[in-house]
């Protein structure tokens, strides 16, 4: 099963009731495969078949009766080895153990400090001095508390975003499909969205599990989420690291095919924009603050500048360190200021962490989608 | 079990003389029922004041003896070397209260010496020193949050006019006559649209460079006051400071309207600019928005004013809330129009205004309260400046069973019973005016409230018998209290207005308050029961009675349920299932005469909405009136209550609504009612008001400008005439060409 087949659309979600006297926005078709979130869309993809009991009967009846023509007579002169090491493997591999490949090739290098005085979260790529990326100080409770009002004006915008937020429980990759115009021979380009994505998931992940933040719906009585809070701390939000990754990688992507996006500029400031919308859609279904996002998209900008290194494209990775401001919202021309002091954003300095095959091969197999080797190549 | 219902005294009092009876319920028994947003104590409530000359001079107060406690908003003073200054009927101001009282609610009678205790004020700053006290009436309405108020009065706007428009218009002119050969001069000419959730900075209100804008001045009233402060309360942006934010921020509208301070909600509730569609944005598109995806050209010669309704009117089921806000706007309007005049050195500065809102209560005479005060600043403006156009929609409760008529019929047996059906969970209150024919004294009328078992539950006489033991024999305006159990959920009030005039206002309690520490009336059918003693009079004409509305369109989550006049003898469907658009005469439920009280004011062009009959593609022939657009009557009961012309509502059945720009450039809304058809003729008009002669413009004057529109007749069908006026008026687009007939 390719990673681009959907597992079978959960039934359209009916259409949310018009919003004051606008017509209801129809109903959402099936939501496909691309939106589990964990190991997303390569769980499964590629996995071998399972054969019948009839299949493998015939297979075997099959061989007894045909093996006769291939009697050995001397054994083969020359076999040739597969390229030991070789990057171009992968392309034999299954979309789930590429996906492995990538996941393990870059968390080999990540790691984390833990400390309690203060309560922070310092994210490391690499070893040595100089290799943390992201700090992230843990909020009180009274900064969470602050947030509180901010819920309340954003909640005014479920009847606007119901369908959105509902097809974004998982992954968003067809919002970013829709702002790149990708198709479906855009494979690994998909497959660079994909594992973007997981990597952003399993960071946050770790930030959240230290952090260990109440929910909103914890907090404020009037937030009643409108789906269900999944089963992880609020601090950082991960659909904003994850939204905020790909933004970083797919920017860089157009940024290289500006002779296929002669609008790149727009397709870039597209992409920022789709990822605070994404962001910002879970703090209007109740499940996130906006501080959430500002760490989350922190850290998302960071492990997109990651990837990019691996790919052999960028080189470095920018160092931030966040100390929430509960008082503030989230938004995307606040967090395109990089360094940001009124919203408790600090830069400084910066690291290379280096390339690596299995990436830089994944970023030329997507490179190759756009240019076709018609002359168009740069 | 079956116990009796406790019965209670029968309580009725005096109500202010110069309080509203409004006000007697929102600021008495009604305070407890209201929204969270009103029920605490207000720093700031809007006012306004009907202001009385006397003949005898009153006595100087001692300066500096009294704190300031009332500002005037910006209002219009037209200075004309050949008339008297102009001195508006009706002054809108705030009135705030001193810090030590804050905690403090308002009982009607303390509020009442309060507005008479600024009332000097207010007559010193309207150039008025003698003013008869006992005569003068106020009306409150709205607080104004603190946020969005400062104490000062306002000063002079920072605006200057675009020294390269002229250049642009004559470009425009140029392009014309070679395109046509005809040389024509165009007029600036301003369109205002007063509404909620306005996109000042939208790409289709800018001029064809994508940097300057139309928009003169935006005034949002519930914004946060900023130092500048051109306007009382909320905000003022001149085309100056829009500019400058499309030049920082023009690549991202979320945060242009963020820096702006567009965004930031004072009033606790929904932020309209974040949304994705408005009915002020789609209003405003559809008066005078221009877009390059449209193939339409930016007219650069009509200059655009806005101003922004606080959102909490919308909540306000009253409906009379909103009047100084209201007319406020007006005034600022009028005064940023002489502004844009002089700075472009027009005369007489046409100036056309869309308010798509409506009343539902009211005279529906033009005579009373704001409709009075519009009709008089409107008509000193035509006096004094130009022409001034008003266009207004016709209101979209035509089957929702909300006007009900008396005729003397129902009385024969000197009773009537009127069923009024409260809804259950809805979380705010409910109001109905009864109003007698102009000139009858109502002695010897009673009016009663019946719950929904039938038991009295309050009645009060609309006009007090002379008695010995009556303290104040001169107690016109009455209030009496509506019990359920003993708890008091509603009052029946009565008041007279102007020659003559009686109405009988019912306010109750929501079924569900906000706050629970109160139980809300009994939701079911009440009865309204209309009686009569030999002493009374018959009718000459019918009573009206009108519904305030109570719904929550805009999604604030008010909790608001429309009560209705659930009346059996109404016939509501026809045979094949349709909805019934005509009456049953014998019914209290009449559609006709469900007019937007505002469409009575004698100056405004009042706007049907219609539909293409048979589907896209359908010829004028075939306009059928949008179900829900509101009509007059024609049996002469209320004159004033017709319609003038008609325009899209909807495309068709299938296709609901008209199709406009959202909040943000870009964005795309659908929108139904009458409110969406008005502004389609505002354009027109605005359009042709740009190279109309000064002759056919005044010939035009005495009907409203009517006369200018370019349009078809509809149909001789005189009950389509009733819905759809003379005038059918096409819109100028929408994405299926086949919906402009």
């Amino acid at each position: 099963m390719s990673i681009l087949s959907g597992n079978g659309g959960t039934g359209g979600t009916g259409g949310t009731g018009g919003t004051g006297g606008t017509g209801g926005t129809g109903g959402t078709g099936g939501t496909g495969g691309l939106n589990f979130t964990g190991l997303g869309a390569f769980l499964g993809a590629g996995a071998d078949p399972v054969y019948d009991p009839v299949l493998v009967q015939g297979l075997q009846i099959a061989e007894q009766s045909i093996t006769h023509v291939a009697t050995p007579i001397a054994p083969p002169a020359t076999i040739h080895p597969l390229g030991f090491s070789k990057p171009d493997n992968m392309a034999l591999w299954a979309d789930w153990v590429r996906s492995s490949v990538y996941l393990t090739e870059f968390l080999k290098e990540l790691d984390w400090e833990v400390s309690g005085k203060p309560q922070q979260v310092v994210v490391r790529y690499g070893a040595g001095k100089g290799r943390e990326f992201v700090t992230l100080h843990r909020p009180t409770m009274k900064t969470f508390a602050e947030q509180l009002p901010f819920m309340r004006a954003y909640l005014d915008q479920r009847t606007d975003r119901a369908p959105e937020i509902m097809t974004q429980l998982g992954f968003p990759t067809p919002y970013f499909a829709m702002v790149l115009g990708l198709q479906t021979v855009n494979r690994y380009t998909f497959e660079l969205i994909g594992i973007t994505q997981v990597l952003a998931s399993h960071v946050a992940m770790v930030v959240k599990h230290h952090m260990a933040c109440r929910r909103p719906g914890r907090i404020g009585a009037q937030v009643m989420p409108m789906i269900p809070t999944p089963a992880h701390g609020s601090f950082p939000s991960a659909h904003a690291t994850e939204a905020y990754a790909v933004a970083q990688v797919l920017r860089s992507l157009v940024d290289r095919h500006h002779k296929h996006y002669a609008d790149f500029e727009q397709r870039k400031a597209l992409l920022g924009k789709l990822a605070e919308r994404i962001a910002v859609n879970r703090t209007v279904a109740g499940v996130h603050y906006p501080i959430d996002t500002w760490a989350g998209a922190i850290l998302g900008r960071a492990v997109g500048q990651i990837i990019l290194a691996k790919c052999n494209v960028a080189k470095n990775v920018d160092r931030y360190e966040y100390s929430a401001q509960g008082q503030r919202d989230f938004y995307h021309k606040e967090f395109e200021k990089e360094a940001n002091k009124d919203f408790g954003v600090t830069k400084s300095g910066q690291f290379a962490p280096g390339p690596s095959e299995v990436f830089t091969w994944l970023w030329r197999k997507a490179d190759d989608e756009f240019d076709l080797h018609n002359g168009s190549s740069s | 079990m079956n116990q009796p219902a406790r019965r209670h005294r029968n309580i009725v009092n005096p109500v202010q003389p110069g309080l509203g009876v409004y006000e007697f319920w929102n600021f008495g028994t009604g305070r407890r029922y209201a929204l969270p947003e009103q029920r605490c104590p207000a720093k700031y409530l809007t006012a306004l004041a009907e202001l009385r000359r006397s003949d005898k001079p009153t006595r100087q107060q001692v300066a500096g003896k009294t704190t300031r406690k009332i500002w005037l908003p910006t209002l219009w003073q037209p200075r004309s070397s050949t008339t008297a200054s102009f001195v508006p009927r009706f002054i809108p101001f705030v009135i705030g209260k001193p810090e030590r009282d804050l905690n403090v609610q308002d009982s009607p009678s303390k509020l009442h010496n309060r507005l008479l205790r600024g009332l000097t004020q207010i007559g010193h700053r309207c150039g008025i020193e003698a003013i008869d006290k006992r005569a003068s009436r106020f009306r409150v309405g709205l607080p104004v949050q603190q946020a969005a108020m400062r104490e000062i009065e306002p000063t002079e706007p920072r605006w200057h006019h675009d020294p390269q428009l002229l250049g642009r218009i004559r470009q425009r002119e140029t392009a014309e006559e070679r395109l046509t050969g005809v040389a024509r001069k165009r007029r600036i000419t301003i369109l205002a649209v007063i509404d909620d959730g306005l996109p000042f900075a939208h790409r289709n209100f800018r001029s064809s460079d994508g940097r300057s804008t139309r928009v003169e001045f935006c005034w949002l009233q519930s914004a946060k006051a900023d130092r500048r402060h051109s306007v009382l309360f909320g905000r003022e942006y001149t085309r100056g400071d829009i500019e400058d934010l499309i030049a920082s921020h023009g690549d991202d509208e979320d945060a242009l309207y963020h820096a702006a301070g567009a965004i930031e909600d004072t009033e606790g509730l929904a932020s309209m600019l974040a949304r994705h569609s408005t009915h002020g944005a789609h209003v405003m598109d559809l008066a005078s928005g221009y877009a390059r995806e449209r193939d339409e050209t930016p007219a650069e010669e009509i200059r655009i004013i806005a101003v922004q309704l606080p959102n909490l009117l919308t909540m306000d089921t009253s409906g009379v809330g909103k009047d100084m806000y209201l007319l406020s706007a007006f005034h600022y309007i009028f005064d940023r129009a002489d502004r844009i005049a002089q700075g472009y050195e027009i005369d007489p500065p046409r100036l056309v205004v869309n308010f798509s809102y409506g009343y539902f209560g009211g005279a529906h005479d033009g005579q009373v309260d704001v409709e009075a005060a519009i009709r008089q600043l409107v008509e000193q403006r035509r006096a004094l400046r130009g022409p001034t156009a008003l266009v207004i929609p016709a209101g979209n409760s035509f089957l929702d069973r909300m006007h009900a008529r008396i005729p003397e019929q129902k009385l024969t047996g000197n009773e009537t019973q009127l069923p009024w059906r409260l809804q259950p969970a809805d979380r705010t209150p409910n109001f109905v005016e009864l109003w007698f024919p102009e000139g009858f004294d109502p002695a010897g009328y009673t009016v009663e409230m019946r719950d929904p078992l039938g038991k009295p539950r309050g009645h009060l006489a609309v006009v007090e018998r002379a008695s010995k033991r009556a303290k104040r024999p001169n107690a016109r305006d009455r209030a009496a209290i509506v019990f359920d159990d003993n708890r008091p959920v509603g009052q029946i009030s009565v008041d007279c207005h102007g020659q003559n005039r009686w109405r009988v206002l019912i306010a109750t309690a929501p079924s569900e308050p906000w706050d629970d520490d109160h139980l809300g009336i009994t939701p079911g059918v009440w009865t309204i029961v209309i009686m009569r003693d030999a002493t009374a009079k018959p009718l000459p004409q019918a009573i009206h009675c009108w519904i305030q509305r109570d719904t929550d369109p805009d999604n604030l989550r008010s909790g608001a349920r429309q009560s209705y006049f659930d009346d059996p003898s109404d016939v509501r469907f026809n045979d094949d299932g349709s909805w019934r658009e005509e009456d049953t005469p014998e019914a209290f439920v009449q559609r006709f005469g469900s007019l937007n009280g505002l469409a009575t004011i004698g100056v405004s062009i009042t706007v049907a909405g219609f539909r293409l009959g048979a589907g896209l593609g359908s010829t004028l022939q075939e306009i059928r009136p949008a179900r829900y657009s509101c009509a007059g009557l024609n049996n002469g009961e209320l004159p004033e209550a017709r319609i003038d012309c008609a325009s899209l509502s909807d495309r068709a059945l299938p296709l609901p609504g008209t199709v406009a720009a959202g909040v943000r450039s870009g964005s795309r809304s659908v929108l139904q009612g009458t409110s969406v058809a008005a502004p389609f003729v505002a354009r027109q008009l605005a359009t042709t008001f740009v190279t109309a002669s000064d002759t056919d413009v005044q010939g035009a004057e005495p009907r409203n400008y009517l006369p200018l529109l370019w349009s078809t007749s509809p149909s001789p069908d005189p009950n389509l005439r009733e819905r759809l006026g003379d005038l059918l008026v096409r819109p100028h687009w929408q994405p299926e060409p086949q919906a402009i007939p």
